[in-house]
């Protein structure tokens, strides 16, 4: 089957930060051993994954070291971060085959998405990103680099990007073809580095976040992916759907998914990323989506636990 | 359908023009400067895979790094992570500048970057004998606890300090290889091994890990040239053409040689300067060796000539 899974962020750094990079590097091999069981079934795979606490980490660096070392703008951090998590993923997942005599070749594409519209309605349309600032700092950042900021009570003034849905996977083209080629292809992380357009038709960087739940389902598209798979930690499925993940998949349909929306109100961003992401998807698709904790990956579509979300059932007479 | 291959490896004078453009919007200013001379190779009818260096870059990520951590205690960024970093950092500034510049010129061609890991030997000598000085000076007792502590090697840099010093091992494998043959062979242009790529070596469990070195990015072009099957390797550095006793009295611009004359001018070790155009022309020896037809060493406003046979320097069979 032709999947495209989707990680969360923070399933590929350690819950605990002292650990650092060999945390991280531990955290990403165990999720390579799930993707790797994907792999040797036979499943196709693309991945991709998110960056906000890399993107994050890069951020307070450059905070740190502001007086000694230039800044960088978003759309850097954004490659950076696809740069060393395709590296650490890519190693992980070629050391999983090579260990099971599994030949499959996994390769790291960086990757820019053309960003258009703001969010859709009932996503959130900003985020806040890099460390908190105290009051002149804050102001002095306004100042010199035109940047929104919000205070966040108790915790201080943080930047404010806007958060843009892909409207296009500039390297779209090369995915696919190493796709087809039978490649595992690790791509768009952070949900790809946002571009724009400019007036003289060149692509630029521009600082804003993606809704990656938006190019997990353009990756989708490019592939023609049999389904959708969104890997998130336990805790934060389960206090989505207010339920206990029991045995087998937890079935939403369309309709469901505006209940579940409209119900809670504590849904995290990311999870009501996904949510709204779906369900605009399901509008024009029968792909299957699953969102599934990290150790339910491996056994996933059929065997795991998790929830899916699935159209409504189409009437055959219409 | 047969297609005209090349290899071409960027020096860092492509990315980082001097101490006083190190900013991120330099950095794209000189990659866009870059691009088009790429360009015009690609509208010559070249297929590329572009290779590039990042000492500067790791530099700056290191830089962070270090301070972050004095400063808040935020965990380091180990070496293989930061050249990983800055390919797609510099891949992605090349990617976006190079697809611009083809859109410009009606050029059809597609452009990756290839995150590229590069195998080198665990027996080779270089780890017996660490050279590369990385990250910032520090004083003896911050070296010696380094040394101690996370098995650093150290070296006093000329009264100026201590620094960490890293091998610089030759390149064995480069990992990704089959993918970025695949995608050449396809018509479209790849940027990989960046930095010499990030360097790796398969542990006793045959498991690849990366380790702290530092590749030469002349000979990681060179070893990917000859796997990909290139024609032609340029290398683009700060001058428009190899000369004999550079710097001397006697010096002597060279258009051509053959890889004999190469050989020869290389192993009398007098002519080319250690660490800057020494390894360049051992890279092109060895992939004239290795079944190349034709190595060119100039900068990079001349790529365009040069591929003419206007100028540069050509080193053929």
């Amino acid at each position: 089957m032709k999947i495209v899974v989707a990680l969360d962020g923070d399933l590929l750094v350690s819950a605990d930060p002292s650990q650092g990079m060999f945390g991280q590097m531990k955290a990403i091999t165990s999720i390579a051993d799930q993707l790797g069981e994907l792999v040797k079934v036979g499943h196709k795979l693309v991945i991709t994954h998110g960056n906000a606490p890399q993107v994050g980490f890069m951020l307070l660096r450059g905070e740190a070291a502001r007086h000694m070392v230039h800044p960088l703008p978003l759309d850097i951090c954004g490659a950076d971060t696809q740069g060393a998590t395709g590296y650490m993923l890519q190693k992980a997942l070629r050391n999983w085959l090579d260990h099971q005599g599994l030949e499959n070749e996994v390769l790291t594409l960086v990757t820019q998405v053309i960003v258009g519209e703001p969010a859709p309605p009932g996503a959130p349309r900003t985020k806040g990103i890099g460390p908190f600032f105290e009051r002149g700092r804050a102001q002095a950042l306004e100042k010199s680099r035109g940047w929104e900021l919000d205070m966040i009570p108790g915790q201080g003034y943080q930047r404010v990007v806007p958060c843009l849905t892909p409207k296009r996977i500039v390297e779209a083209n090369s995915i696919r073809y190493l796709f087809d080629q039978g490649l595992v292809v690790v791509c768009a992380g952070g949900g790809g580095i946002p571009v724009s357009i400019d007036n003289n038709g060149d692509i630029i960087g521009v600082e804003a976040v993606v809704d990656k739940a938006y190019t997990a389902f353009l990756l989708g598209e490019e592939v023609q992916a049999e389904a959708i798979i969104f890997v998130s930690p336990w805790e934060r499925i389960v206090n989505t759907i207010g339920l206990d993940l029991n045995n087998g998949l937890h079935s939403f349909y369309f309709n469901d998914l505006d209940a579940l929306l409209g119900r809670s109100s504590d849904i995290e961003d990311t999870m009501r990323h996904k949510l709204i992401a779906s369900r605009n998807h399901l509008q024009t698709s029968k792909t299957p989506v699953l969102i599934v904790p990290p150790d339910q990956l491996g056994v996933a579509p059929d065997r795991c636990v998790g929830i899916q979300l699935i159209a409504e059932k189409v009437d055959i007479e219409n | 359908m047969s297609q005209k291959k090349a290899v071409i490896a960027i020096g860092g004078n492509s990315l980082v023009k001097d101490k006083a453009h190190q900013s991120v919007q330099d950095q794209y200013k000189a990659v866009n400067e870059t691009c088009k001379h790429i360009a015009d190779m690609i509208q010559q009818d070249w297929t590329v895979a572009i290779g590039h260096g990042n000492g500067p870059q790791v530099g700056f990520v290191l830089r962070r790094s270090e301070i972050a951590y004095q400063v808040e205690g935020i965990h380091e960024v180990p070496l293989d992570v930061c050249g990983a970093d800055t390919q797609g950092a510099t891949g992605y500034m090349l990617q976006q500048n190079l697809y611009n510049e083809l859109l410009e010129r009606n050029l059809d061609k597609k452009v990756a970057t290839v995150v590229t890991q590069v195998e080198v030997d665990r027996e080779d000598p270089a780890f017996q004998n660490p050279t590369k000085p990385i990250g910032s000076f520090m004083d003896q007792s911050q070296a010696m606890e380094k040394k101690e502590n996370d098995g650093w090697s150290v070296l006093e840099d000329a009264g100026r300090g201590w620094r960490r010093v890293v091998p610089s091992p030759l390149p064995k494998r480069v990992v990704e290889e089959p993918a970025v043959k695949e995608l050449v062979d396809a018509g479209m242009c790849v940027i990989t091994v960046g930095g010499g790529g990030i360097p790796v070596v398969a542990d006793e469990a045959g498991k690849l890990v990366g380790i702290a070195a530092v590749i030469d990015k002349d000979y990681a072009s060179s070893l990917l040239a000859s796997a990909i099957n290139a024609e032609l390797l340029i290398i683009s550095t700060a001058v428009e053409k190899v000369a004999l006793n550079f710097g001397k009295p006697n010096q002597e611009w060279l258009d051509r040689m053959t890889l004999e004359e190469a050989k020869t001018y290389f192993s009398e070790g007098i002519h080319f300067a250690k660490g800057s155009m020494a390894p360049k022309i051992q890279a092109c020896i060895w992939f004239l060796e290795r079944g190349g037809k034709k190595a060119i060493i100039t900068n990079p406003d001349n790529i365009g000539r040069a591929l003419a046979g206007e100028t540069g320097t050509q080193i053929v069979l």
